[in-house]
């Protein structure tokens, strides 16, 4: 563990310029928080500033090499990915892939192979695992005939936090009319709210929420999306599961992806759907067959596509000066970029657990 | 500790089944020490001199099984509903949640049976007057009401506490609670014959004595106990273990 704190510290170390600054590791006590301390240089003069500028290393969720089997089964391999803070970190995979599992093994509720470290320990080193994480599992994890109010009070109670905030947290969520009533009669969104409350209640640095948006109507999706962004200041940090692709694709910053239980990506959501689809240019023209006899013989790859023509690799302009020297008319050129969806489905290809059949 | 029991407490006092169970135990101690055991004695009983201890010990011995369902629906409740998402995240350790509901439990099974084995006798006194009835002068060991009606009705909450962390399922636990010291010892008494009494529940009604015969029986109340006690401390360890390792599904 302790080489993962070196390697940190040396990327940390090399984001700053040389010279004008001291840097070393601080093992803080007492909780045993790894630190990059800046001690800063007046130039010319050989005296120190002070304070030391202390910059907490780890500041992420590492999630690392989590693996879980039932019997025979393999539901989660060997999977690794970090959550940072400052980031919504989309975690995505089809049906039964294995994301609840994996986010259960991440809180410790189920038991596996491998390691999550929340900065840098793990949640039961934490004195408080409620300010460091909220947690939204499930939407109707609740007793039906317990009032909201009451509910959340048990959990205020048990995270060491002022009932004050049980409040304040129904008000950010939009169930403070609601607070009375026992949640069994809740819909799936005022559920997925009271979920949200829930999660929020000892401000924690960091949310994870498994499909926060389900049953939420338009305006609670955005409400959301908007609550989450703002959340991820640089001191916070999101992750959430959803099956809403164009919502993740609004809201994320970073995804994760698995399927069958194993890590399939875990980068931006740019790099994924540049490395996966990628944008490409579209053109439909009065002779297609022309336009390909041209591209064929200057070796540009193509695809057939509604009428027309799929080109990665190269730009309008380009593909413009192509069909003028083909001598044919442009009836459609378009620049187009691909979607989540879409690199979602190339990615997840062949590993989805689950498959309907194709009727019509 | 000290936020996860006051989050137990909380969470079986802000549930509707909770004041249910409790009223109808309340009401249930009133009819059986006010009724049956006071103003309906027959006139054999009238002339016992330890009817007042006896309807205490039938009391408790009746009655624990609505403190026990409580410490069934506290932790079964928690699966049914999957509240047990938030009570093991919010703490940093599983040794501490389930210690805390052996706490509250506790407490609750010891205030509860304290309740009955007190209000039981004076309300048969009291209905023994209310007819115009004579009782006899009365030989009332307190100490000894005091802790084997206690360690009763603790131990049958922590044996239901123990079923209810083995099954999880909410009926399965019930069912089973309701069962095993009656159909199932039952049954293996007519096996066992005398050494019913070292079965769980059945040493453990020995040890109270209510409606045993303890010149018949082969063991004596502290014997009891131990067996009890021991059953409880094997079950107990299995259930904890089990409760610290498997998935909280």
């Amino acid at each position: 563990m302790l080489k993962t704190y070196e390697y940190d510290a040396k990327q940390s170390v090399g984001l700053y310029r040389p010279g004008a600054y001291d840097s070393y590791i601080v093992n803080s006590y007492p909780d045993r928080s790894h630190y990059l301390a800046l001690r800063i240089y007046y130039w010319p003069a050989k005296e120190t500033l002070n304070p030391i500028l202390l910059i907490q290393l780890d500041s992420m969720i590492k999630a690392k090499h989590l693996r879980k089997k039932y019997g025979d089964k393999v539901a989660v391999n060997d999977v690794s990915f970090q959550v940072q803070t400052g980031k919504v970190t989309g975690f995505l995979g089809p049906n039964g892939a294995g994301k609840s599992t994996t986010m259960r093994m991440m809180l410790g509720l189920s038991s596996g192979d491998g390691i999550t470290l929340y900065d840098g320990k793990q949640l039961q080193d934490y004195s408080k695992p409620s300010e460091l994480v909220g947690v939204l599992l499930e939407a109707k994890a609740f007793h039906p005939t317990r009032s909201a109010r009451n509910h959340l009070k048990i959990l205020a109670t048990q995270g060491g936090v002022p009932l004050k905030r049980v409040d304040e947290v129904l008000d950010i969520v939009g169930l403070k009319t609601e607070a009375k009533q026992g949640p069994g009669k809740f819909s799936l969104g005022m559920s997925q709210r009271l979920g949200l409350a829930a999660a929020l209640l000892a401000s924690p640095k960091y949310l994870l929420l498994d499909e926060p948006a389900n049953g939420l109507d338009p305006e609670g999706i955005v409400w959301l999306r908007n609550f989450l962004k703002s959340y991820t200041d640089n001191e916070h940090g999101v992750f959430v599961s959803s099956h809403l692709l164009s919502e993740m694709s609004q809201l994320a910053d970073n995804v994760v992806v698995i399927g069958r239980g194993k890590l399939l990506a875990d980068t931006s959501i740019k790099e994924f759907i540049d490395s996966n689809v990628g944008n490409y240019v579209f053109i439909r023209v009065d002779n297609l067959d022309k336009l390909i006899k041209l591209l064929d013989e200057k070796r540009i790859t193509y695809k057939k596509k509604s009428g027309g023509l799929e080109l990665t690799q190269t730009k309008t302009d380009a593909i413009g000066k192509l069909a003028f020297e083909a001598k044919v008319t442009v009836l459609e050129l378009t620049k187009k970029s691909a979607s989540l969806e879409e690199a979602f489905l190339e990615v997840t290809a062949g590993s989805e657990e689950y498959q309907g059949q194709e009727t019509f | 500790m000290t936020k996860e029991i006051k989050s137990e407490f909380k969470k079986v006092f802000s549930i509707r089944s909770t004041y249910i169970i409790l009223g109808l135990m309340l009401v249930l101690v009133i009819f059986f020490g006010f009724y049956v055991g006071g103003w309906h004695s027959q006139k054999i009983d009238l002339l016992n001199p330890h009817r007042l201890y006896m309807v205490a010990q039938q009391a408790i011995s009746f009655l624990s099984v609505f403190i026990a369902l409580l410490a069934v629906l506290l932790l079964t409740h928690e699966f049914r509903y999957n509240t047990i998402t938030y009570t093991l995240t919010l703490s940093n350790s599983r040794n501490k949640v389930l210690l805390s509901k052996v706490v509250v439990v506790s407490v609750i099974a010891l205030i509860a049976t304290a309740v009955i084995g007190s209000l039981s006798p004076m309300l048969a006194y009291w209905g023994i007057h209310a007819n115009h009835l004579h009782l006899v002068a009365q030989h009332f060991y307190y100490s000894d009401l005091l802790w084997k009606g206690l360690v009763f009705g603790w131990g049958y909450s922590m044996a239901a506490l123990v079923i209810a962390i083995l099954i999880r399922n909410q009926i399965g636990a019930i069912v089973a609670l309701l069962l095993i010291p009656t159909t199932v010892e039952g049954l293996l008494s007519v096996w066992l014959k005398s050494n019913t009494d070292y079965l769980p529940f059945s040493a453990l009604h020995t040890m109270l004595g209510a409606g045993t015969d303890v010149q018949k029986s082969g063991l004596n109340p502290i014997n009891a106990m131990y067996v009890f006690l021991g059953y409880l401390v094997f079950s107990g360890a299995i259930a904890w273990f089990s409760f610290i390792k498997r998935d909280a599904n």
